[in-house]
């Protein structure tokens, strides 16, 4: 999932900075940041305190990022104001604690990251949906940093400004750009500190809060073939594929499919349940800030589509769907 | 520097430490923090007093009069919030499942909460009020021009047919079981916390 060229280009990046040594040569093209990027964000230590907006308010929130032995990561982002919430990704878990100190936690099928970018083998991927393009430079929280623009090919998904700290490539500001060039979520730092361990209490609690609870599995994380499974997908929003295929038949009172699709960067999840007796359906579109959601029913199942996607999206989805009374 | 300016830019650093700061404001105070030490240091000083007030530093760090006025205006937030807090808190115990409970039954309980909210009216007129206290923001422009195409349909895109707490239950699950990113990160902990 994660090329050996792009670990080694982290590992030496992580060196350079571990040693004081910032890197001379900038890259090139827009491309070669991504990738730089996305390899720093999966090994460099950084803590710092950002702000994020959605439209609807400012937030502010921390973020620790440690890398142990052996490469194994663990992050908490947790808000720094209003009702207390906070997300530890620990190796491929991700535990969710609430308000009243009690974890919802999760098991990834997928690697975690600073960035979404981290399911794509390579950044090449991205140029089926995307254009990278190199912009000005600015500063954020005090850095220099190179900007760089993901402009999507068509309206199916949403674009990104990013700001890139020069020296080390770590992620400073994030801007998600809608329809009609607006931002819909724009995410800052206002502080960081790269390449160092945090001394308070952050990241140490992580690797306990996060094995409090088993997790909830998805089920397998091999793509089973479509002959084997109730559910599958016909078509569907361009560049848009499946990376990920689960059920958890058998293992658990419910029957629950799961899909994520991904175009290398925006990723939409495929939820399916059996409709219970007494159960409403639920059936339409909705928004929060830039995620969109689409619920639908077929065949005595719930589906649900979500994604960080325009609502055209999650519609494509919900309308690509198919199910046991489908025909193959 | 001015005594109506200096004032002017407390009450914005104050405005958006309670995520009040106008959008509109929002990037021009921003830039004015990353050229102002001061400013920086004083924000730098509010967020340890935020991190202080959850024991997340060492008991060694001597905050002073900052974490008491930070502690102070907390608990003044938390006493306005508090009824809007204890609905959503609610709406969390049905989403939370207990060691083994699976997906589908996460997913069952995001269904059955929205059958929840519609059918107990105090519920319902809590969130809705929680809603219309937050004022509409104008979105701005990329600052790149980034050029995202537009639908050559119409999309109806205030189109709105299941309620706010089912999104929030699907963004948690979409978020949680797919993969990372800063921004789903932060999507979970910021939209139950100020919303």
């Amino acid at each position: 999932m994660w090329s050996g060229p792009l670990l080694a280009a982290g590992a030496l990046i992580a060196a350079c900075f571990a040693a004081g040594q910032s890197s001379d040569s900038h890259p090139a093209t827009a491309a070669q940041w991504v990738e730089r990027m996305v390899a720093a964000t999966r090994t460099l230590n950084f803590h710092g305190s950002f702000v994020y907006f959605d439209g609807s308010g400012i937030s502010s929130a921390r973020v620790v990022h440690q890398v142990a032995e052996g490469g194994v990561e663990v992050q908490r982002v947790y808000s720094l104001n209003g009702t207390q919430r906070e997300v530890i990704r620990h190796d491929r878990k991700t535990t969710l604690v609430l308000p009243d100190g009690s974890k919802l936690t999760f098991a990834d099928q997928f690697r975690s990251s600073l960035f979404a970018l981290a399911i794509t083998d390579n950044v090449d991927r991205l140029n089926e949906s995307y254009r990278l393009v190199l912009r000005s430079e600015d500063r954020v929280a005090d850095r220099r940093c190179q900007g760089i623009s993901i402009v999507p090919v068509d309206e199916y998904r949403y674009g990104y400004d990013l700001w890139l700290d020069q020296e080390t490539a770590v992620l400073m500001r994030a801007d998600l750009i809608g329809h009609g060039n607006k931002r819909l979520e724009q995410l800052m730092f206002t502080e960081i500190h790269i390449g160092e361990r945090t001394a308070d209490s952050d990241a140490a609690e992580a690797p306990d809060a996060a094995t409090n609870e088993p997790p909830i599995e998805s089920g397998p994380e091999s793509l089973q073939s479509q002959a084997e499974r109730d559910w599958w997908l016909e078509g569907g929003p361009p560049h848009f594929e499946e990376v990920y295929y689960g059920s958890d038949a058998g293992e658990h009172d419910g029957f629950t499919d799961h899909l994520v699709l991904s175009d290398g960067l925006a990723t939409v999840s495929v939820h399916v349940q059996p409709l219970v007796e007494d159960q409403e359906p639920v059936s339409g579109l909705s928004k929060m800030g830039a995620v969109s959601a689409y619920a639908g029913t077929a065949d005595g199942y719930q589906f649900y589509v979500v994604g960080e996607v325009p609502p055209a999206t999650v519609k494509a989805v919900a309308k690509a769907l198919r199910g046991p009374g489908d025909a193959r | 520097m001015g005594e109506n300016m200096s004032n002017k830019i407390e009450e914005q650093l104050s405005a958006l430490m309670d995520g009040e700061l106008p959008e509109v404001e929002f990037d021009l105070y921003l830039r004015h923090m990353m050229t102002d030490d001061d400013l920086r240091e004083r924000w730098g000083r509010y967020q340890l007093s935020s991190a202080a007030m959850r024991r997340d530093l060492p008991s060694a760090v001597d905050l002073g009069l900052a974490q008491r006025i930070a502690i102070a205006v907390e608990q003044e937030a938390r006493g306005q919030q508090s009824a809007r807090h204890s609905s959503r808190r609610s709406s969390w115990n049905w989403q939370r499942p207990a060691a083994g409970f699976s997906v589908a039954a996460s997913v069952a309980a995001i269904a059955v909460l929205g059958v929840k909210l519609s059918s107990e009216p105090g519920t319902t007129q809590v969130a809705e009020q929680a809603q219309s206290t937050l004022a509409p923001v104008a979105l701005q422009e990329s600052s790149f021009g980034t050029t995202v195409p537009t639908p050559v349909t119409a999309s109806n895109d205030t189109e709105k047919t299941f309620n706010s707490s089912q999104v929030r239950g699907l963004l948690y699950l979409h978020a949680g079981q797919g993969p990372g990113s800063l921004l789903g990160d932060t999507r979970m902990v910021v939209h139950e916390g100020q919303r």
